[in-house]
Order: structure tokens, then C-alpha cells, then sequence
């Protein structure tokens, strides 16, 4: 039987390379927000030409201009630079803190997911305590009792952080390991960590790197609320937690101080939910394939 | 995609006509449409359904809701998942009733039991308090039956019912639904895969393939005549007592159809896989021929025997 | 049953003895020197030595840790290292705020989360839902405290809708519960209800617009997915109209992910509190830790985490205690 040909045959209208770009920019654009916004960090002088920590007493707290995107703070700085500078920290720091924590994560969970026995059991019950912490207060413990600065809250946070990444792992890994290409690379000697790296990770990946790309944006909002509370970056480093606290003497006179930074952060963590969403519905996909 | 296409029937109050097909043949699509229980990406497209007189399709919902479980009950596949873990059995076997007699639980509770008995199960008291997944499968299906029967309705539709069980049960429902249908003058409709099982309690056969109505007709007709190439497969390739020890088992060759395949060539969807095949085959769906109680759409159907 | 119940309990307790021995070991571990901050900048060494030995610093960590739990079990915090004043009682009288503030905010997004959850389950992606999902995304992806200053700004300032800091302005009521709300209504003084509830408005908000996506994102799914289960066909079959198919099937069924979260999510509430009462200086346990922040008071910041803990571990033992009741299936097990 002759089969009609198809007339939604993608491959065949989309000849013209304007279409086809079209279509890869519809498909694949939060690849493009994700290179916008690593601009933005590498080289922040792109989107902000001001120097953040430029005094300038004469034009303190001033509203938003031409010249000032987003005004001046008390010490006459740009504003929008600083907030570029900040987001850049921000940023920054989330990914190392989330890429920190999910390492450790894989390698606990993953170890006590093969292993089991009794490292599993305490690694499980470790986790448990870490998680059923509120984590905020946990990382404010930590940091305080540590002292504040950037790098203690680095630190705290992948140690609040760690235990998820732990669980998620060893559950997946669990339900892996029963596949038979792992009994084979048992069966040819390979070690532990060996079949965890090679074999394993493979498989880990998708669902890491939607979660990864989730918690970006998390640990930008816990970063920026341990700022506020005074326990992270310190002045004058321009760190949107701490931009927005120090708008705080100056709420009801610079409406801009306080209001613009948030956009910032929001602009932030909206992108990384969307970065993981579409890396999500891309996993399943794949999938169905 | 269509599903089904030109498909027509009717059932009348007292017998039980049984839809069979593959997997993909559009059977349950048929019966869910019927009902107006199409999922949400399902449309009737051209057609109509007539219950009692009144047109359904056009209906509007609450109309439809209200024939739903009081005048038309439908038994839906696997009674084992179709029924609520979280719920007592009794509860929802009474849910019916609570929702068309707007009667409270407490009152509707002796019906319900009264309904379990009827279907063949003892020990109700303890049927009803349980949970679904404290019950065997052979039990959920009589209390599924049992919850499409507590309004007395005028059409049952079952939707393979005894799939899920094994061969001893199986027997006992199909004599379950001959009773019921004996008992109430019920209509009923028998949806299943297996021929030769529901040859044993149905009056009428319609045969779907590819979402098209291949043969319809009364049993002794099809079982013992069928003109169309698929149903004679069907025939064959079930085990009877008529066959020789260590025959061969004739089976149709090739695979049940993809619906979108299906849907874009303009001939018999059989064509691939029937042995009687001809040029015309391809060209178009073959028109309906046949006698008064049975017909078939076949440009080269069996000879009569 | 008892024994489900017996192993949430020593559970629970032992996240509780684990962070109590964290904090411990925390405040223990400090590079920094408490009993220099206690004698005062220009203290010689003899003072800090003394100021030590006053602060019980200078006994061995065994016995100051066992000093520590049984202090911990009679109710006893420590000594403020800024105020010199024992913490227990200070922090009972901050606590009556943070609980009226985390009561009022949990119900409302509770409700509002589950509640917005179902009907965006209930309705699908359609245009209705729009508003639902983009508050919903905007919610989660704002810094609290942001958007606790930007409603103080221009809710409070700007539009004078609502006042700016604090819990009431005029005399509170006599104290009953140490929620001013209910205190009022108790002693009949209407004028009192109003303005507490007046002053709720803006903190509750704020942390009810950051929680409640959180909420409903998870209802939604979980009740789109109970909702493609096979009983739902069946209710459909006996003629159930869509309101009772969700409120007597689905939503029944539906609710154990969301029970959970809602427990889990207490814990983010707890902090977020914190924020919140910094911003509109609302004198709860979250300014009290904050001041002690500042000063590097590490007995009121630990006193304050093992205190939080507490109440989410608590929070989370009856969210484990409901579970059974509502859904059958554990209660068999």
C-alpha cells in the first residue's frame, strides 16, 4: 500500500536556514540565558561600565537617572553596577556552592547506595538529622559560630545543602544497581568507586543537573538572606543580600535602593527554575525516546 | 487520529451483543464514547448515540451525569485498580445510590449488601468494611458488578471483564452476567479480545479491526459462518476441544495494526495480514454486504460454509 | 501501629539530641574568645581568665557538655554572653510574637497554597490558571525579606494601607494566650483585635506569597496525578459530578505528598520568620537571634536554633502522627 507522503514533515519545510534558526532558538533558548548570564559574571564590565565601588559624596542617594540606571546609594555608587557586581557574586558563589554539595552528595550517596550495610545505615541516619534541619538556621549556626565572611557561608551552605544530593543519589543508584550492566562490571573486577564513576553517572547526570540548575537559584535566595543578616559578604563587597540591608536606613527616602536590587536576585533564581525546568522536560523526553 | 470510523450497532433490552477486537481495534474507545467518558484529548466527531429515544451526544452534561450509573452502568477494566484503595468497599459500592437517591451511607449500606449477596459473595459484612486491596480479584469484580447493578439500570457495558482473572472465575462471571441479563432484561454490553469466550454468553458478535466494523451478526452465525477473513482467523486460532492433539495452531500472520498507519491508508486495515487479499483491497474500506441478522465488509470473504 | 509511632518518636528525638550536641560542639569549636568579648576590649589576661572561669569555660568540655544537656532539659538556655542575663526567660518573652506570626502565616498559605494547588489541578494549563502559575513562579523566586521591604515601602509607606513596624500600637491587651489577636477578642477589645491584625497584614503576606507556590506547585501535581488513576474513570461511570470526585476521591488520596511537604516546608517558614521580623522589627525570636548576631552572642544563637528545631521537629512528628489517620494504607502496614 502506497503511503501518502506526510505533509508535517519538519525536516523538508524547514530548508530556509532563518526558519531553522528560528527553530533552534525556540527550542533551545534557555541555553542562550544561561551564556547571557555567564557573561554577565566572567565579564561584567559588559553589561555594567560603572565602577561599583566608586565614591562619589556629592551624588548620594539619588534617583534613578540617565546616567544612574538605578541610582546612587549612600556612598554615591552606581547602583546598577553594584547590582551587576552582586548578581555576579551571587551567582558565582550559588554554582560552587551547589556544584560543591552535589559532589560531595553523589559520592556519599552513591557509596552508601552500593555499599550499604552499615556505612549506609550511618550515612543515612547523618543525612536524616541534616535534612531535617530548617537549613537557614542551620547555615546562620554555622556561620556564626565561624564568623562571617563569604567563605564561611560557602561552607555552611554546602553542608546544609550535601544531604539532598546524598539521598537523591542513593535512591537512583539503588534502583540502578540491579541492572545488569552493573553485576557485569562487578563480575569484571571493577571497584566500587570505579562502577559509580563510569557506570553510574552516566545515568545520574539528567536528574542531577535538573536538580543543580534548581538549587542555583535556592542558594541564591539563601545566600542573599544570609547576607541581609549581616553573616556573609562584608562591605564594601557589593552583594545583592547586603545591598538590600544597607537600603534598609534608607527605605522610606530611596525607593530605588531597596526595590531595584530584589529585581536582581529575582531575575536570577527565575532563570535558573527555567534552566531547570526545560532541562526537565528534556530529560523526559529523552526518555520516551 | 481517529480511532474508530463507521462503526454502527445496536442492543437491544434483553441481549447481550459483545464487541471484539484487538488491542488498538477501537473497542473501548467505541464503549467509552458511547457514555460520553472519552478522555480529555477525545472527540466524537460525526455520529450518533441513541438510548431509549433520547440522542446522548447532545445532551447536556448534568443530563448525561444523571443516565450515568442510574440508567447506563459501566464496569470499567481491571477491577483491582479501578476501585479507590483509600475507601471501604461497602462505601463505594453504595456510592451509586448516594449520588442519584441522594441517600445517606448508613441508609444505602443494606442495598449495597443485599447487591454483594446477589453477585455470589459471602461473608458481605466483611466484603463491605474492607479495602480493596484486601480483596481478591474475582470478589472486586462482583462487587464491581455489584456497583453497576445498585440503580438497576437498563444498559450494563462491561469492559473486559474477565481479562484480569483466571479461567475458573472467568466462567463464573460470564454466568453472573447471563443471570443478570436473564433476571433484569438488561442490555448488555460485552467488551473483550477473546472470541470464543464471550461466544459462550453473547447473542450477537461484532467483530472491530483497525477501528472498523469487519463482521457483525448473531453467534450461532458468527462462530459458525463468519465471512470475514479476520473473524474466521480468530476462529481457528483459539483452542477447541475439535482440535487434533499436537495440530498445529493456526494464527493470523503479522501484527494488529498502528491506529495512525491505519488512519492514513484508505483500504482494509486487514489487508496486510489477510490471505484472501485483492487489488481492490487498497483502494477502499469495503462496503457492507450480508444477510438480515449478519453482515461483513469484505471485497473476498470466506465462502459460506 | 504503636510501633510506627514508637519509631517516629525516638527518631525525632534523636534529631533533637543531634543538634543539640551540634550546637554544643559549635559554640565549643569557635576560633573566636567568648570570654574576651565578655571581659571587654582592654581586658588584661587575668580578667579574661576570670571572666572565664565565671562563664564555666574553663571546666572540662565533658563536664560543660553534660552541664549543658541537663540545662538544656530543666529549661535552663545559659547566660547571655552580652546581657549577662540568663536566656530562657528573655526568650519566652519574644516567643508569644514569632508563634501568633508563624500561626496566622502557616494557616493562610496553607490554605491558600492547598487551595490554589487543586483548582490549578482541577483546571489544567488553561488561561484561568495563568495568574496562579506565574504568582506561583514569582513567589518562590523572590528573597523574602526583599519582598517584605518592598511591601513595607510601598504598601506601608507610599499608600498607608498599613503600618510599618511592629505588632500594635496601642496598649496591648491583657495577656491570655500572648497572641494579641486572640487576647483582644478574649477581653472584647475590638479596637486592640484590629490594629494587631492591622499589623499582621504585611509579615503574614510576606511570607505567604514566597511559601505558597511552593504549595501548590506540589498539590498540583499530585493531584494531577492521583487524577489520571483509574478510579477516577470508575467515579465518572457511576455519574459523580466533578466537585464530589475531587473532594471525596482525589483529594483524599492526594493529600499524603502534600501533608508531608506542608510539614517540611515548616522549617523554611521558621526561617524565613526570622527575616521577616528583622525587617519589620517585630520582637520575636528572629529579632532576638538577630540582635544577638550582632553582638556574637553564641549561647541566644544556639539557645535560638535549639528552640526553631524544636518546634519543626515537633511540627513534623504530628505531621507523622496524622499520616495513618488519613490514608488507610499505612495504617495496615
Amino acid at each position: 500500500m502506497a503511503a501518502p507522503a506526510l505533509p508535517q514533515d519538519r525536516s523538508r519545510t524547514a530548508r530556509r536556514s532563518s526558519v531553522r534558526v528560528l527553530t533552534l532558538v525556540s527550542r533551545y533558548w534557555p541555553a542562550l540565558l544561561v551564556f547571557a548570564w555567564l557573561v554577565v559574571i566572567v565579564v561584567p564590565g559588559v553589561a555594567a561600565p560603572q565602577d561599583p565601588l566608586a565614591l562619589n559624596l556629592s551624588n548620594t542617594l539619588a534617583p534613578p537617572s540617565a546616567q544612574h540606571l538605578f541610582g546612587t546609594d549612600e556612598a554615591g555608587r552606581d547602583l546598577w553596577a553594584r547590582c551587576v557586581w552582586g548578581v555576579r557574586y551571587s551567582l558565582g558563589i550559588s554554582v560552587l556552592i551547589v556544584a560543591g554539595a552535589a559532589v560531595i552528595g553523589t559520592i556519599v550517596g552513591g557509596l552508601a547506595g552500593l555499599l550499604r550495610g552499615p556505612i549506609d545505615a550511618l550515612l543515612m541516619r547523618t543525612t536524616d538529622v541534616f535534612l531535617a534541619f530548617p537549613y537557614l538556621i542551620l547555615a546562620i549556626a554555622i556561620a556564626s559560630a565561624v564568623g562571617p565572611g563569604l567563605t564561611t557561608v560557602v561552607v555552611a551552605l554546602t553542608a546544609v545543602w550535601w544531604p539532598g544530593y546524598a539521598r537523591m543519589v542513593r535512591g537512583q543508584v539503588l534502583a540502578l544497581k540491579e541492572q545488569a550492566f552493573v553485576e557485569g562490571a562487578r563480575a569484571a573486577g571493577t571497584s566500587t568507586p570505579m562502577i559509580l564513576y563510569r557506570h553510574l553517572l552516566p545515568h545520574l547526570l539528567p536528574q542531577l543537573s535538573a536538580r543543580v540548575s534548581m538549587d542555583v537559584g535556592y542558594a541564591v535566595l539563601a545566600l542573599t538572606g544570609l547576607s541581609f543578616l549581616g553573616l556573609g559578604a562584608q562591605p564594601p563587597t557589593p552583594e545583592l543580600g547586603a545591598i538590600i540591608a544597607n537600603a534598609r536606613s534608607h527605605l522610606l527616602e530611596a525607593w530605588w535602593y531597596t526595590t531595584l536590587p530584589g529585581l536582581f536576585v529575582l531575575a536570577a533564581v527565575l532563570s535558573s527554575m527555567v534552566v531547570s525546568d526545560w532541562l526537565e522536560s528534556r530529560n523526559k523526553s529523552e526518555f520516551l525516546r | 487520529m481517529q480511532a474508530v470510523r463507521d462503526v454502527s450497532f445496536e442492543v437491544l433490552a434483553g441481549e447481550i451483543l459483545a464487541i471484539v477486537g484487538e488491542t488498538g481495534s477501537g473497542k473501548s474507545t467505541t464503549a467509552t464514547a458511547m457514555i460520553r467518558m472519552l478522555p480529555r484529548n477525545g472527540r466524537v466527531l460525526s455520529g450518533q448515540v441513541t438510548f431509549a429515544g433520547q440522542e446522548l451526544l447532545s445532551l447536556p452534561n448534568r443530563e448525561m451525569r444523571r443516565l450515568r450509573g442510574e440508567d447506563i452502568a459501566y464496569v470499567p477494566q481491571q477491577p483491582m485498580s479501578a476501585f479507590n484503595p483509600t475507601i471501604a468497599l461497602g462505601k463505594q459500592v453504595a456510592e451509586p445510590l448516594v449520588i442519584h437517591r441522594r441517600m445517606s451511607y448508613r441508609e444505602a449500606a443494606p442495598q449495597a449488601a443485599k447487591r454483594l449477596r446477589e453477585m455470589g459473595i459471602h461473608e458481605v459484612e466483611r466484603v463491605m468494611r474492607s479495602y480493596p486491596h484486601e480483596l481478591s480479584g474475582g470478589m472486586l469484580q462482583r462487587a464491581m458488578i455489584a456497583t453497576a447493578m445498585i440503580c438497576e439500570p437498563r444498559l450494563l457495558i462491561l469492559d473486559e471483564p474477565t481479562s484480569a482473572l483466571d479461567v475458573t472465575i472467568q466462567r463464573q462471571i460470564l454466568n453472573l452476567i447471563k443471570e443478570l441479563q436473564v433476571g433484569y432484561r438488561l442490555a448488555v454490553v460485552l467488551i473483550s479480545h477473546d472470541l470464543t469466550v464471550v461466544s459462550q454468553v453473547a447473542d450477537r458478535i461484532l467483530v472491530l479491526y483497525g477501528g472498523r466494523a469487519t463482521e457483525i451478526g448473531a453467534t450461532s452465525s458468527i462462530v459458525d459462518g463468519a465471512r470475514h477473513p479476520y473473524t474466521r482467523g480468530l476462529l481457528r486460532s483459539t483452542l477447541t476441544r475439535e482440535l487434533v492433539h499436537k495440530a498445529k495452531l493456526a494464527s493470523l500472520a503479522g501484527y494488529p495494526p498502528n491506529p495512525r498507519e491505519v488512519d492514513r491508508d484508505p483500504g482494509c486495515p486487514f489487508m496486510p495480514r489477510c490471505h484472501r487479499a485483492i487489488a481492490q483491497c487498497a483502494v477502499a474500506f469495503p462496503p457492507v454486504a450480508g444477510e438480515p441478522d449478519h453482515a461483513w465488509a469484505c471485497y473476498n470473504p470466506e465462502p459460506a460454509t | 501501629m504503636i510501633y510506627y509511632l514508637l519509631r517516629r518518636l525516638v527518631g525525632a528525638a534523636a534529631v533533637l539530641f543531634g543538634v543539640v550536641t551540634g550546637t554544643f560542639v559549635l559554640s565549643h569549636v569557635v576560633p573566636s574568645c567568648p570570654a574576651c568579648a565578655v571581659a571587654g576590649l582592654r581586658a588584661g589576661p587575668a580578667q579574661v581568665a576570670a571572666a572565664a572561669h565565671s562563664l564555666g569555660l574553663d571546666r572540662p568540655v565533658w563536664d560543660q557538655y553534660v552541664t549543658y544537656i541537663s540545662g538544656l532539659i530543666h529549661g535552663d538556655f545559659g547566660v547571655s554572653y552580652a546581657s549577662r542575663q540568663p536566656i530562657g526567660p528573655a526568650m519566652i518573652t519574644y516567643l508569644p510574637a514569632t508563634l501568633e506570626l508563624v500561626f496566622y502565616s502557616f494557616i493562610v498559605y496553607a490554605v491558600l497554597g492547598v487551595g490554589l494547588g487543586m483548582v490549578w489541578a482541577w483546571r489544567g494549563n488553561r488561561p484561568e490558571t495563568w495568574l496562579i502559575r506565574v504568582f506561583s513562579m514569582l513567589g518562590t523566586a523572590m528573597p523574602v525579606f526583599w519582598f517584605a521591604m518592598v511591601l513595607q515601602l510601598w504598601l506601608g509607606s507610599r499608600l498607608g494601607w498599613f503600618p510599618i513596624t511592629g505588632r500594635l500600637e496601642v496598649d496591648p491587651p491583657p495577656t491570655v494566650t500572648g497572641f494579641y489577636t486572640i487576647d483582644a477578642l478574649v477581653a472584647g477589645n475590638l479596637t486592640a483585635f484590629t490594629d494587631a491584625v492591622w499589623h499582621l497584614v504585611l509579615p503574614v503576606t510576606a511570607l505567604v506569597m514566597w511559601l505558597f507556590a511552593v504549595a501548590a506547585r506540589l498539590t498540583q501535581k499530585s493531584v494531577s496525578e492521583e487524577m489520571q488513576m483509574p478510579y477516577v474513570r470508575t467515579a465518572i461511570a457511576k455519574g459523580a459530578s466533578t466537585r464530589r470526585i475531587m473532594l471525596r476521591h482525589v483529594f483524599r488520596n492526594a493529600i499524603n505528598p502534600v501533608i508531608t511537604m506542608l510539614g517540611l516546608q515548616f522549617g523554611w517558614l521558621l526561617g524565613g520568620t526570622v527575616l521577616v521580623e528583622v525587617v519589620f522589627s517585630w520582637p520575636g525570636i528572629g529579632t532576638y537571634m538577630f540582635n544577638a548576631l550582632q553582638t556574637f552572642d553564641f549561647p541566644a544563637i544556639m539557645a535560638v536554633t535549639v528552640i526553631i528545631t524544636l518546634g519543626f521537629v515537633g511540627v513534623n512528628l504530628v505531621v507523622d502522627l496524622i499520616y495513618p489517620l488519613v490514608d488507610p494504607r499505612i495504617r495496615v502496614n
